[in-house]
C-alpha cells in the first residue's frame, strides 16, 4: 500500500529499505521510521503496557507515548525508542513490543476484557491472599506479564562521551524562534550554541505550509541556516536535545552521533553528554498538542492533528485516503486544509465549538462532539453526537484530534519553577521565577504565531546579550502570519460505552482519574502515584493537562487551583551509559602503575588491584601451581635470608618549614616535635572523634625537613586532612606541604641479609652498619655511584629491614640491580601476600583493623597517644567508650588443628550459642603461617589484653564453619623485636 | 667505580609514548621540574624572579625565559621547568637560590608530559577538562581533571599546541586516554 | 554547580571534594573549660539551616586551596567564596 504523496522533505532519489516485525518495506533519506511505516500504509506499530490494546503512532516527535520500538540486534538491541525520533537507514531494522504471539493477535489482549478489575491502584488490592502464593505464583506472573521492552541483557559494546561547551548564548530550539536568535546572536558576535533535537532544524516549520514574507518559510529557513553555518562563532548542534536546566546556568544536552548510522565508525562514540555553560540561555522549544479524550480514543490512526499535518507536509504522507478531525480550537482545521491540499478526502471537521469558522470546503459539524470509534487493528469509522443529540457515523482511517497547544516548558520548572495558568489560550506558559539568567521565546512562552516566535526569539535575544555587554542590531524580520488564538477548554466528552483514554503510555483512564478521586487521592500528586498517570517514559506529556482538568472538574476546582506535578531532568530519557561516558569497565577508574611494575611483569608476578594501583600480589616460579606455594616460599625467603618488595604505592608527603615539627605534633597522636634529625617514628593519626584514621612513618631529614608516608589506600584523604591542618587550623605555622608520592620508587629489603645486600649498593661514603645507622634512623644517601636515594631503616616485617627510595625512573632498575647484588643471597622478590603473612605473624596494624571503628586502646597502642599535648582526636580518644578496661583488644588467634581461620569471622566462648547476645570479637586479617606451620589471625576480643590462652570459637556461620582457636599475642613472631635492631 | 649503575626506565616502559593520529601527534616532552614553595614574609617571589630573569606569574599563567620556564600552582607556590639535559642542576640551583625562603622539592619523576599537536585540537580538549580549552591563550596554564587523573594544561598554541601533565603513575592511563579522544575527534570532523 | 575560586575564577564543582560545615575551623581548646563536651559538640553537632551556609570546600584537582564558600541551601546560590586560611586567620586575631 502506498500512501506517498507529492512534495515533502523526502530525498527520492535515495531510497531505503528496511524492516518491521521481519516484514520488509521502503522508505526515502528523511524519513523517520513512524513516516516510513505510514507511508506504506502500517498503522498498527505496537501494544500499550497494561491492556495490550492495539496502538499506532499519534504524534509526530519525541512526546510519542505508542509507537515504542526496538530495535538492533544482539548486544546492541534497545527498547523503547520513539518511532517518531528514528531516523531511517538502509537496513534498518525495527520489531514492535509487547505483544506474543504477533501485533495482530497477542494473547495478553485477554487483559483488556479484564479492565474492570485492572483499573488504576488495582495492586494495592489483590494478590494478597493466600500469603504463599505471592512468591511462588503471582510474583513470577507478574514479572512475566509486565515490563515495557525487553533489554539486551549483554554488556553494551558502544562507547559513549562526555564533554563541556561554553558559550555567551544558548538556544534551545531551532525553530522559527531560534533560528531568529541565533541569527541576532550570531551577526552580533556573540558565541552561540544552537540545539535541537531533530535531524534537522526548522522545527515547525518543517511541518507546515507556511510563509514568512515573500518566500515560503523554507527558503527563510535555509538562507538562515547558510548564514549560521558560515559564522565561526555560531555552533549548531542537531541530534542534540537539552534534557536539563542546572544550576549556575549549566545545561545538559544528549546528542545521538551514530544511531541513525548503518556501519559507524567505529572510533565514534554513540552518543555524546554534553555539559553546556552558558552566560544567558533561551528556550525556545516550542509547543506540544494535546489531545481530547472520547471512547475509544486510541484505536491506530487516531493521531493529534498537528501530526497527522506534520506527515503529510514534511513527509508527503497522508494517513489514509479519507480523514477526519475532531477539534475545540482554529489550528485543528488547518489540518483539514493541508491534508486536501495532498489529495485526501476530508468526512468531516468536528468542532465542539458551535461558533466554529469554516476555512475551507469541508463537512463542518460545529457545537458536535466524536464520541467513539470503530476498527479494533485501526480506524475504520468514529461517532459523532451533534448538539441536538442526534449521532452519525463517518467513515475514515485517520483521525486528527486537535485539543489544543502545550508550550513544552518543562526547562523553565527544572529548578523548582511553577508554570502559571492562562485562561485565555487555555493553557499553562512558564512561571515567574525561572531559571538564572534564562530566558523563553515563541511557542514555549504561549507566543503561539509565527511572527510572534520570530519576533519574540529576537527581542528576547536582545535583552540577553544586552545583559552581557553585547550590542545587537536586530535583522529585519520577514511579514509571518499572526493568526490569534482561538480556543473553547475542552477536555473530554463525559461517559460513554468505549474508555475515554489519557495516558496511553500507562493505559491510564478519565475513569481511572474518577476512581481515584472516589477513593481520596486528589491531589495531582497522589494522582499520579495512584494511577501512575504521567509516569512512563514519555511523562505525560500528552496527559498531564487532561488529567488535572478531568481532577478539577471532579473537585470543582480551577485548574490553576489543581496545579501540576514536579517537573525534573531529563526531558527524554537518557542512556545511563552516556552519563558514565568513558569511566566503564576497565577504565572506570584509571590504572595506577608502580615505578617497578614493568620489572614484576618480566618476573612474571601475578597482579591485584589494590584501588586504582596494580601491584604484585606473588612472584610464581616454574613449578608453583598454587598460589600458596609462592606466598609460602616468599615469607620463608625473607624471614631465613632476604627479600624485596615494591611499596612504592604508600603516600608519601614532604613536609618543611620552621614550623613543621609543631605543625606534625599536632596532626599525629604520638610525640614528634623532638623527633632528633636522622630518625624516623612510627605515626599513629586519629580522626578528631578518637578513632584511628592512619598509620605510617615520620622521618625527619633536617631540623625543617620531614617526610610523612601513609597508607596506600589513605594517601589522598590523608593528604586533604594534611592540608586542612595547616590552612584551616594553624595558618600561623610556617609549613608547607608537597605530595611526592609518584616522585620516589619505595622498596623494602627485609631480612636477616638485608644489611648486607644493601651494603653491595650503597656507596661506600655512606656508612649503614649497626652502630651508625641503628634501627629506625634515616638518611639521604647515594647508591649505585652517585644517584641519590633516601634509607629509611623501618620494618613491617619484624626483620632487619629498611626500605630504599630512589626517584622514579630509576625504580625499575633498582629492583634488577637489587636481584643481580644478591645472588648469593638467594634474594627473593615478594607480593602483596606475602608482604601480609609477614606483617600478620608480626601483629601490624593495617587498613583491617584501622577500619574505622578502632581506637588506639582497642589497638593496644593506648600509650601512643599523648595527653601532653593537643592533638587531632587526643581529647574524645580518652572518652569512656573508646578508652575503657573491659572494650575490645586486639589479639592474636591461632588455629587448633589444621582448619584454615576466616577474616571477618566472630568469636564466642568454646560452645555458646551463635547469638549476637553471646558474640565477644571479630577477626580483622587471616593467613597461613609457614613460619608456625599454623592458620593464624588477629582479631578483637573482648578484654583480650588479659585472657590469652583461652580456647575460643571462631565462627564463620555464612559459609558454615567453625573452627576453634587460641587466643594469643598478636605478635606471634620476635614480639621482644631482637631482630629488629640486629 | 661502582660495579652497578641505576638506569632510568621511562612510564610508558618499552613503549614510545609517542603516537599520530590522522593531523595530530602525541609526544612526551622530556622536562626537569621543581617544585618552589614559599614561605610567608620573605622574598621569594624576588628570588625566584633572579634564577628566572622575569617575574614569577599568577594564577593561571606561565613564563618562558630562556630554557627555564615557570607556573604558578597555588599561594606562594610555583613550578620552574626546564628541559632535562639542560637542567638537571635545577633543583641545586633553586636551593642555593632560596636560602630557606622557600621549600624546593625535586619534582622531575613525579610528573609525566604529553603534548598533543595539530590543528584542530581544541576539539578533542572539549571532551576531556572541563574548563573552556576555546578560551585559553598561549602562555596560560590550568589545573583540572582529565577522566579522574588530576592535570595541569598548557597552552603552548591556541588550537595547535597543548601539553599535559599528569602524575607519573598514571601515564599509560592517561596516554589511553588521550589517544582515544583523538580517534574520536578525528572520527567527529570527518563526519562533518 | 560552579563556584567562583577567588583566585582563580568560576571553577567546575567536580575540581572539587567537599568536607562539611565551616564550623570545623572553630575547633575548641583541648585544655579550655569543658573540653569534652566542646569537642563532642565540634565533631557531632550541626545546624542545618534553610538559608545560607558556611562550608569548606577543598580545590583538590586546582591549587589545593580550602574555601569556605557561602551557598544558599534553598537556591543554591553562592554569594561569597573566601579562602579558608584567610578566615582561619581573622578567627585567630580575633581570639
Amino acid at each position: 500500500m502506498n500512501r506517498r504523496g507529492q512534495g515533502g522533505r523526502i530525498n527520492r532519489g535515495q531510497p531505503l529499505r528496511f524492516t518491521f516485525d521481519g516484514r520488509s518495506y521502503q522508505g526515502y533519506d528523511g524519513d523517520t521510521l513512524a513516516s516510513a511505516l505510514l507511508a506504506n500504509g502500517v498503522r498498527l506499530m505496537g501494544r500499550s503496557f497494561k491492556y495490550h490494546r492495539p496502538r499506532g503512532v499519534i504524534t509526530a516527535g519525541s512526546e510519542e507515548p505508542n509507537a515504542l520500538v526496538e530495535l538492533r540486534r544482539g548486544a546492541r538491541r534497545e527498547p523503547n525508542t520513539r518511532a517518531t525520533q528514528v531516523e531511517l537507514f538502509d537496513g534498518l531494522e525495527a520489531r514492535s513490543q509487547n505483544r506474543f504471539p504477533s501485533l495482530a493477535f497477542d494473547a495478553l489482549g485477554v487483559n483488556d476484557r479484564l479492565s474492570s478489575v485492572l483499573g488504576a491502584g488495582f495492586y494495592y488490592k489483590t494478590f494478597m491472599w493466600p500469603a504463599a502464593f505471592w512468591e511462588t505464583v503471582y510474583e513470577p506472573l507478574i514479572r512475566r506479564a509486565a515490563g515495557l521492552g525487553r533489554l539486551a541483557e549483554a554488556p553494551d559494546p558502544d562507547c559513549y562521551d562526555k564533554g563541556t561547551l561554553f558559550c555567551d548564548l544558548l538556544v534551545i530550539g531551532a525553530g522559527p524562534a531560534g533560528l531568529a536568535a541565533a541569527l541576532t546572536a550570531g551577526r552580533a558576535g556573540a558565541r552561540v550554541i544552537l540545539a535541537d533535537e531533530d535531524f534537522e532544524m526548522g522545527g515547525r516549520l518543517l511541518a507546515e505550509r507556511l510563509s514568512l514574507g515573500d518566500a515560503r518559510a523554507e527558503e527563510w529557513r535555509a538562507a538562515t541556516l547558510e548564514e549560521l553555518r558560515g559564522l565561526t562563532n555560531v555552533r549548531l548542534k542537531t541530534r542534540t536535545t537539552v534534557v536539563g536546566a542546572y544550576d549556575n546556568g549549566v545545561y545538559g544536552a544528549l546528542e545521538r552521533v551514530t544511531d541513525h548510522l548503518a556501519a559507524p565508525h567505529p572510533d565514534l562514540p554513540r552518543q555524546i553528554f554534553w555539559k553546556i555553560r552558558s552566560k544567558r540561555a533561551l528556550v525556545c522549544t516550542g509547543a506540544t498538542e494535546r489531545p481530547i479524550a472520547f471512547g475509544n480514543n486510541d484505536r491506530p490512526g487516531v493521531m493529534l492533528a498537528g501530526a497527522l499535518r506534520a506527515y503529510a507536509n514534511r513527509w508527503a504522507v497522508a494517513a489514509d485516503r479519507t480523514v477526519a478531525v475532531f477539534t475545540n480550537n482554529d489550528d485543528g482545521h488547518r489540518t483539514a486544509m493541508d491534508l486536501m491540499g495532498q489529495g485526501a478526502d476530508v468526512g468531516a471537521v468536528v468542532d465542539v465549538r458551535e461558533d466554529a469558522p469554516r476555512l475551507g470546503d469541508y463537512p463542518l459539524f460545529a457545537g458536535a462532539q466524536v464520541v467513539d470509534t470503530a476498527g479494533r487493528l485501526g480506524l475504520k469509522s468514529i461517532t459523532l453526537r451533534r448538539a441536538d443529540g442526534s449521532t452519525e457515523v463517518v467513515p475514515c482511517g485517520a483521525l486528527g484530534v486537535a485539543g489544543g497547544w502545550n508550550p513544552a516548558l518543562a526547562l523553565t520548572c527544572h529548578q523548582g519553577g511553577r508554570p502559571v495558568w492562562r485562561p485565555e489560550i487555555a493553557t499553562f506558559v512558564p512561571g515567574e521565577t525561572l531559571p538564572e539568567r534564562q530566558l523563553v521565546a515563541g511557542a514555549a512562552a504561549g507566543v503561539f504565531s509565527t511572527h510572534g516566535a520570530v519576533s519574540t526569539g529576537v527581542a528576547a535575544t536582545v535583552a540577553a546579550l544586552d545583559g552581557l555587554g553585547i550590542r545587537t542590531t536586530p535583522p529585519d524580520l520577514p511579514r509571518a502570519e499572526d493568526a490569534p488564538v482561538n480556543i473553547r477548554p475542552f477536555w473530554h466528552t463525559g461517559e460513554g460505552r468505549g474508555r475515554s483514554w489519557l495516558d496511553l503510555q500507562n493505559d491510564v483512564t478519565v475513569k481511572d482519574v474518577a476512581l481515584a478521586h472516589q477513593e481520596g487521592f486528589r491531589s495531582v500528586e497522589h494522582l499520579k502515584r495512584y494511577t501512575t498517570l504521567g509516569m512512563a517514559t514519555d511523562q505525560g506529556k500528552l496527559a498531564n493537562l487532561g488529567a488535572l482538568a478531568v481532577m478539577a472538574e471532579l473537585t470543582g476546582k480551577s485548574i490553576p487551583e489543581t496545579g501540576t506535578t514536579t517537573f525534573r531532568p531529563p526531558y527524554t530519557p537518557v542512556p545511563i551509559a552516556a552519563l558514565a561516558g568513558r569511566s566503564r569497565g576497565r577504565e572506570f577508574r584509571p590504572t595506577r602503575l608502580t615505578p617497578g611494575h614493568d620489572w614484576a611483569e618480566a618476573q612474571g608476578a601475578v597482579f591485584v588491584e589494590a584501588g586504582p594501583w596494580l601491584r604484585a600480589q606473588y612472584f610464581p616460579r616454574e613449578g608453583e601451581t598454587h598460589w600458596r606455594q609462592s606466598v609460602d616460599r616468599e615469607a620463608l625467603a625473607v624471614r631465613s635470608s632476604v627479600g624485596i618488595c615494591d611499596v612504592s604505592t604508600l603516600g608519601k608527603v614532604d613536609v618543611q618549614g620552621r614550623g613543621a615539627a609543631e605543625y606534625l605534633d599536632l596532626l599525629y597522636a604520638n610525640g614528634m616535635e623532638r623527633l632528633p634529625v636522622g630518625k624516623c617514628r612510627y605515626g599513629l593519626m586519629l580522626r578528631e572523634d578518637g578513632i584511628v584514621l592512619d598509620d605510617g612513618t615520620v622521618a625527619r631529614l633536617a631540623e625543617a625537613h620531614f617526610v610523612v608516608t601513609t597508607t596506600t589506600a589513605n594517601a589522598a584523604c590523608v593528604y586533604r586532612h594534611m592540608e586542612f591542618v595547616r590552612q584551616c587550623l594553624r595558618p600561623d605555622l610556617d609549613v608547607q606541604l608537597m605530595p611526592v608520592t609518584d616522585a620516589w620508587a619505595q622498596v623494602a629489603v627485609a631480612g636477616p641479609n638485608a644489611r648486607k645486600l644493601l651494603q653491595r649498593i650503597v656507596d661506600p661514603v655512606f656508612d649503614i652498619s649497626n652502630d651508625a645507622f641503628p634501627f629506625m634512623a634515616c638518611a639521604a644517601i647515594r647508591v649505585c655511584g652517585g644517584t641519590p636515594a633516601r634509607l629509611f631503616r623501618i620494618s613491617f616485617s619484624g626483620e632487619l629491614a629498611y626500605e630504599i627510595a630512589v626517584p622514579a625512573c630509576y625504580g625499575n632498575s633498582l629492583m634488577q640491580v637489587l636481584m643481580d647484588v644478591g645472588t648469593d643471597y638467594e634474594v627473593t622478590p615478594y607480593g602483596t601476600e606475602a608482604l601480609g603473612v609477614l606483617r600478620i605473624e608480626k601483629g601490624h596494624a593495617t587498613a583491617s583493623e584501622l577500619n574505622g571503628q578502632t581506637s588506639a586502646t582497642h589497638l593496644g597502642m593506648a600509650r601512643m597517644v599523648s595527653a601532653n599535648k593537643d592533638c587531632i582526636g587526643g581529647v574524645l580518644s580518652r572518652r569512656p567508650a573508646l578508652s575503657e578496661k573491659g572494650g575490645f583488644r586486639l589479639i592474636g588467634l591461632e588455629a587448633i588443628g589444621t582448619a584454615e581461620l576466616a577474616a571477618g569471622s566472630h568469636l564466642f566462648e568454646d560452645g555458646a550459642e551463635k547469638t549476637p547476645a553471646h558474640d565477644e570479637g571479630w577477626t580483622t586479617s587471616a593467613c597461613y603461617s609457614p613460619h608456625l606451620g599454623k592458620s593464624i589471625a588477629l582479631g578483637f576480643f573482648e578484654r583480650g589484653d588479659v585472657r590469652w590462652g583461652e580456647v575460643v570459637e571462631v565462627a564463620n556461620p555464612i559459609e558454615g564453619a567453625s573452627v576453634r582457636a587460641r587466643v594469643v599475642s598478636p605478635h606471634f613472631i620476635d614480639p621482644k623485636g631482637e631482630r629488629l635492631r640486629g | 667505580m661502582a660495579k652497578y649503575r641505576l638506569t632510568p626506565w621511562s612510564p610508558f616502559g618499552q613503549d614510545s609514548a609517542a603516537a599520530e593520529i590522522g593531523p595530530f601527534a602525541l609526544m612526551k616532552p622530556d622536562l626537569a621540574l621543581t617544585s618552589v614553595a614559599g614561605v610567608s614574609g620573605t622574598d621569594v617571589e624576588q628570588r625566584l624572579a633572579d634564577v628566572l630573569g622575569a617575574r614569577p606569574p599568577g594564577p593561571g599563567g606561565f613564563v618562558q625565559t630562556g630554557n627555564l620556564g615557570c607556573f604558578w600552582m597555588g599561594a606562594r607556590l610555583w613550578m620552574v621547568f626546564g628541559s632535562r639535559g639542560t637542567c638537571d642542576d635545577l633543583t641545586e640551583r633553586l636551593e642555593t637560590a632560596m636560602q630557606g625562603a622557600a621549600a624546593v622539592v625535586e619534582q622531575s619523576d613525579g610528573w609525566v608530559g604529553l603534548d598533543v599537536t595539530g590543528q584542530g585540537v581544541s576539539g578533542a580538549f572539549e571532551r576531556l577538562v572541563c574548563f573552556d580549552i576555546h578560551e585559553m591563550r598561549a602562555g596560560e596554564v590550568q589545573r583540572s581533571v582529565i577522566e579522574h587523573v588530576g592535570c595541569i594544561v598548557f597552552c603552548l598554541a591556541p588550537d595547535r599546541h597543548m601539553r599535559v601533565l599528569a602524575p607519573r603513575s598514571y601515564a599509560r592511563a592517561l596516554r589511553r586516554t588521550l589517544v582515544t579522544c583523538l580517534k574520536a575527534t578525528l572520527a567527529l570532523h570527518t563526519d562533518e | 554547580m560552579l563556584i567562583p575560586h577567588p583566585l582563580l575564577g568560576l571553577r567546575d564543582a567536580a575540581e572539587f571534594t567537599y568536607l562539611g560545615d565551616a564550623a570545623l575551623i572553630e575547633r575548641p581548646d583541648w585544655q579550655g573549660e569543658g573540653a569534652d563536651e566542646a569537642f563532642h559538640d565540634y565533631v557531632y553537632l550541626r545546624d542545618n539551616p534553610a538559608g545560607a551556609h558556611r562550608e569548606l570546600w577543598f580545590h583538590e584537582h586546582g591549587d589545593r586551596s580550602w574555601l569556605v564558600v557561602t551557598r544558599d541551601t534553598r537556591t543554591h546560590e553562592i554569594l561569597k567564596v573566601e579562602l579558608a586560611s584567610d578566615v582561619a586567620f581573622r578567627r585567630e586575631a580575633g581570639a
